[in-house]
C-alpha cells in the first residue's frame, strides 16, 4: 500500500494559515515539501495562489489544489487548471460546488479532543476532587486565556462553560455543555438549544448553574455541539475531504484487509491512540498476515 | 418481511433478557413474518465488551428489518435497524463505581467510560426508530446519552396463563437471589410482619446461603419458603393463591415479576427506589410503594394481611392495569414503516 505523497508549494504568505491542515493531512498522506529524493508528488498542495512552482505544477499530470485566500482575485490559470479550489468561507466556495473544498478559518481537530459527556465529566470531578456542579467562564471578563493545557483541560471538567471568543470550537468538540452569545452561536452556525444554549449577557451564569442541573438536557447539547463541529469545523474532515477532492482520497484504498475495521473504529470516534483500536487491531492483524499499519489499514498510524 | 432480533449471549445463562427476545421472535412469526433470533457472545469486563461491540459491527445481515434488543447487538449495522433497548451495559452507566462494576475512577476505566458512552450515542443514534422496554430505560438513555426514545410495553412471559385465585396468607416473591434484586431485604422486613403472614422466595442465585444464614439469625427461618427453582405450573399456582407479591429490587429495568402480579389480580409491594416497577404500581391503588425500610415493607404486608378485602381490590386494580398489555400491537410498533 503506498501511502500518497503530497508535494507542498509554499509562498511568502504566513505559513500558520495552512499548518493545521498538513497536520491533519498526514493522517492519510506524506506532505512534504517538493523533493526529488522522495519522487514524483500524487498531488499538490498550494499555500496560495502565488506560491512558487505553482505553474509547473498546474502544468503537469498531479491532481492540484490551491489555498484561496482572496476570492476575488483568483489567477487565470488557476481558475483553468486547478483541480481543487481550497476557501475559507463557504460563500466563496458556493459557486465551485464541483471542485470546491471548505477549509473554514474557525476549525479545530476532533482528533485532539475526544467528546466528553457530562456523567464522566462529573465522574472526572469525582476522581479529581473538584466541586459539583463546575462552571467554568472563558472570555466573559478578562482577555482570552491562552494556556494551551489549562484550558482544554478545565474544558474537559467542567459541567458547563461559559465561552466566547476563540475557545468556543475546543469546548464544543469536547462534548462541552456550552453557554454563549448570539454573535458567537451565529458565527459559527450553532443552533440554540440543538448546539448550544444562547444567552443574554445578563443572564449566562443563571442558564449555567440550570444547564448544570439538567443532565439529559446538558448530554444532548454537549453531543448536539461535538456533532456541529465534526460537521463542519473539524480540520480532519476537512483533510478527509480534500484527499478525497484530489482523488487520492481515504476511501480509494478498499482493498486493505483492515481498511473496513479501522474505518468502523473512527467512525465510532475511536482515537488512534486508544487501547481499544490498538487491541482490534492488532487482533485483526494476527489474522490479516504480517504487514505494516499501512498496508494492512491503508493509511498512516 | 424478514426480521432478526439481534441480542446479546452470555453463554450458560439464561433470563429475562433470553424469554424477551424468544418471545419477540414467536411474535413476529404470529404476526406473519419470518423472524429469527440472531446472538453473539458477550463478555463483561472492560475490555472485552469492546470487542463484542465492534464484532457486531462488523456482522453482515442481510434481512428487511433488524430490532436490536441490548448491548452490544445494537452495534449491528442496517438501513432499517430499528432498537428496543432492555438495557445498556449499566456498569458503565448507573452502576459505575458500584459493586459489580469494574469502571472505576482509574485513567483506564474513566477512558473506557468515555468511550463506550460515545460508541453507544453513535450506534444508538443511527436507529430509524428508538425504543425502549420501560420509561426507566429512556430516562437513562436521555441522561447518560442525550438521546430520547418512546418506552414500548410488552407482556411478561406466562401471561396468558396467569390467573387470579384465592388470597392465601403468604406474601409470594420470585426472583433471583443476587444483591440488585435485594432479598436480604425482604427477610428483614419479616422481622416487623406482626401479622404472621409467611413469605415465599422463589429463585436460585449466590445469596441463596447468605439468605437463609440470615432468616436463622433474625429468628424468622420459621415465616421464610426457600423454594428454590420453581417450574412454570408452579410459579403460576403460587401467584395465584398469593395474599400479594413483596417485589423491591434497587432499580429494575422493567421488571416482570410485577406485571405477572398484575396479571395474577395481586397487589405488588415494593420500593421507592425500585425502578422500572414504580412505572406500575400506583401507591394505594394497585399496592403499596414504601419508602424501602424493612419497617415499612412489613407494615404494608400487615396492612394487607389484616384486610383481605383491600388486597383483594387492590389486585383487581392491577389486573385491570395491564389488561391491554399484548405483543400484536408492540410488533405493530416495531416493524411500522
Amino acid at each position: 500500500m503506498n501511502i500518497p505523497l503530497i508535494g507542498l508549494l509554499a509562498s511568502q504568505a504566513d505559513p500558520g494559515a495552512i499548518a493545521p491542515l498538513v497536520v491533519a493531512l498526514r493522517k492519510w498522506s506524506r506532505p512534504n515539501a517538493v523533493d526529488r529524493a522522495l519522487g514524483a508528488p500524487d498531488a499538490y498542495l498550494a499555500a496560495d495562489s502565488a506560491a512558487i512552482g505553482l505553474d509547473a505544477a498546474l502544468a503537469g499530470a498531479a491532481p492540484v489544489a490551491v489555498l484561496i485566500d482572496s476570492p476575488s482575485l483568483i489567477p487565470e490559470a488557476v481558475l483553468e487548471r486547478a483541480d481543487v479550489l481550497v476557501f475559507r468561507d463557504a460563500q466563496s466556495a458556493e459557486p465551485f460546488a464541483d471542485r470546491a473544498v471548505l477549509f473554514p478559518r474557525d476549525h479545530v481537530s476532533t482528533a485532539e479532543h475526544p467528546s466528553i459527556s457530562p456523567f464522566v465529566r462529573s465522574r472526572w470531578r469525582e476522581r479529581l476532587g473538584l466541586p459539583d456542579p463546575l462552571i467554568v467562564r472563558l472570555g466573559v471578563l478578562d482577555p482570552w486565556p491562552t494556556d494551551d493545557q489549562a484550558v482544554p483541560a478545565a474544558l474537559a471538567t467542567c459541567s458547563a462553560a461559559i465561552v466566547r471568543g476563540p475557545w468556543l470550537l475546543t469546548a464544543l468538540a469536547l462534548g462541552t455543555p456550552v453557554i454563549t452569545d448570539a454573535s458567537s452561536a451565529a458565527r459559527i452556525g450553532a443552533t440554540h438549544n440543538i448546539h448550544v444554549v444562547v444567552a443574554s449577557p445578563t443572564e449566562p451564569n443563571a442558564r449555567a448553574v440550570a444547564l448544570s442541573g439538567d443532565l439529559p438536557r446538558a448530554t444532548a447539547i454537549g453531543w448536539g455541539g461535538r456533532l456541529l463541529i465534526e460537521e463542519r469545523h473539524d480540520v480532519g474532515g476537512v483533510a478527509i475531504s480534500l484527499l478525497d477532492a484530489l482523488g487520492i482520497g481515504p476511501t480509494g484504498f478498499p482493498e486493505a484487509p483492515l481498511a473496513n475495521l479501522d474505518a468502523e473504529l473512527a467512525a465510532l470516534g475511536t482515537p488512534d491512540t486508544s487501547s481499544v483500536a490498538q487491541r482490534a487491531l492488532r487482533r485483526a492483524a494476527a489474522v490479516a498476515g504480517p504487514a505494516d499499519w499501512a498496508d494492512l489499514t491503508g493509511r498512516r498510524r | 418481511m424478514d426480521i432478526c432480533v439481534c441480542g446479546a449471549q452470555v453463554p450458560f445463562m439464561s433470563g429475562g433478557a433470553e424469554a424477551h427476545m424468544e418471545n419477540l421472535v414467536t411474535a413476529c412469526i404470529e404476526a406473519g413474518h419470518r423472524a429469527e433470533l440472531v446472538r453473539l457472545p458477550t463478555v463483561w469486563d472492560r475490555e472485552r465488551v469492546f470487542d463484542a461491540a465492534l464484532a457486531w459491527r462488523m456482522v453482515p445481515l442481510d434481512a428487511d428489518l433488524v430490532i436490536a434488543i441490548n448491548f452490544p447487538s445494537y452495534f449491528i449495522q442496517h438501513p432499517r435497524k430499528v432498537v428496543w433497548l432492555a438495557h445498556q451495559h449499566r456498569a458503565a452507566y448507573d452502576g459505575a463505581g458500584g459493586p459489580w462494576s469494574d469502571f472505576g475512577l482509574d485513567d483506564a476505566g474513566l477512558e473506557a467510560q468515555r468511550l463506550l458512552t460515545e460508541w453507544d450515542t453513535r450506534a444508538l443514534s443511527e436507529a430509524t426508530r428508538l425504543f425502549t422496554s420501560s420509561g426507566v430505560v429512556a430516562d437513562r438513555l436521555a441522561r447518560y446519552n442525550g438521546l430520547a426514545a418512546e418506552p414500548l410495553y410488552h407482556p411478561a412471559p406466562l401471561f396468558d396463563r396467569l390467573h387470579p385465585g384465592p388470597f392465601g396468607n403468604a406474601v409470594f416473591c420470585p426472583l433471583r437471589l443476587e444483591g440488585n434484586k435485594r432479598p436480604g431485604l425482604l427477610v428483614d422486613a419479616l422481622t416487623h410482619v406482626k401479622s404472621g403472614t409467611r413469605l415465599a422466595l422463589a429463585g436460585r442465585g449466590s445469596l441463596a446461603g447468605e439468605v437463609e444464614d440470615q432468616a436463622t439469625r433474625l429468628g424468622v427461618r420459621d415465616q421464610l419458603d426457600l423454594l428454590g427453582f420453581v417450574n412454570d405450573d408452579d410459579l403460576i399456582d403460587h401467584y395465584a393463591s398469593a395474599l400479594a407479591v413483596v417485589y423491591a429490587p434497587y432499580d429494575e429495568d422493567y421488571g416482570y415479576v410485577t406485571l405477572q402480579a398484575f396479571r395474577a389480580g395481586k397487589p405488588v409491594i415494593t420500593a421507592v427506589d425500585s425502578g422500572g416497577v414504580l412505572e406500575w404500581v400506583e401507591d394505594g391503588v394497585t399496592g403499596f410503594v414504601t419508602d424501602g425500610s424493612p419497617e415499612a415493607i412489613g407494615a404494608a404486608i400487615d396492612r394487607l394481611a389484616a384486610d383481605p378485602a383491600l388486597a383483594e381490590r387492590m389486585g383487581e386494580a392491577a389486573r385491570a392495569r395491564v389488561a391491554n398489555l399484548a405483543w400484536g400491537p408492540v410488533v405493530d410498533r416495531l416493524t411500522a414503516p
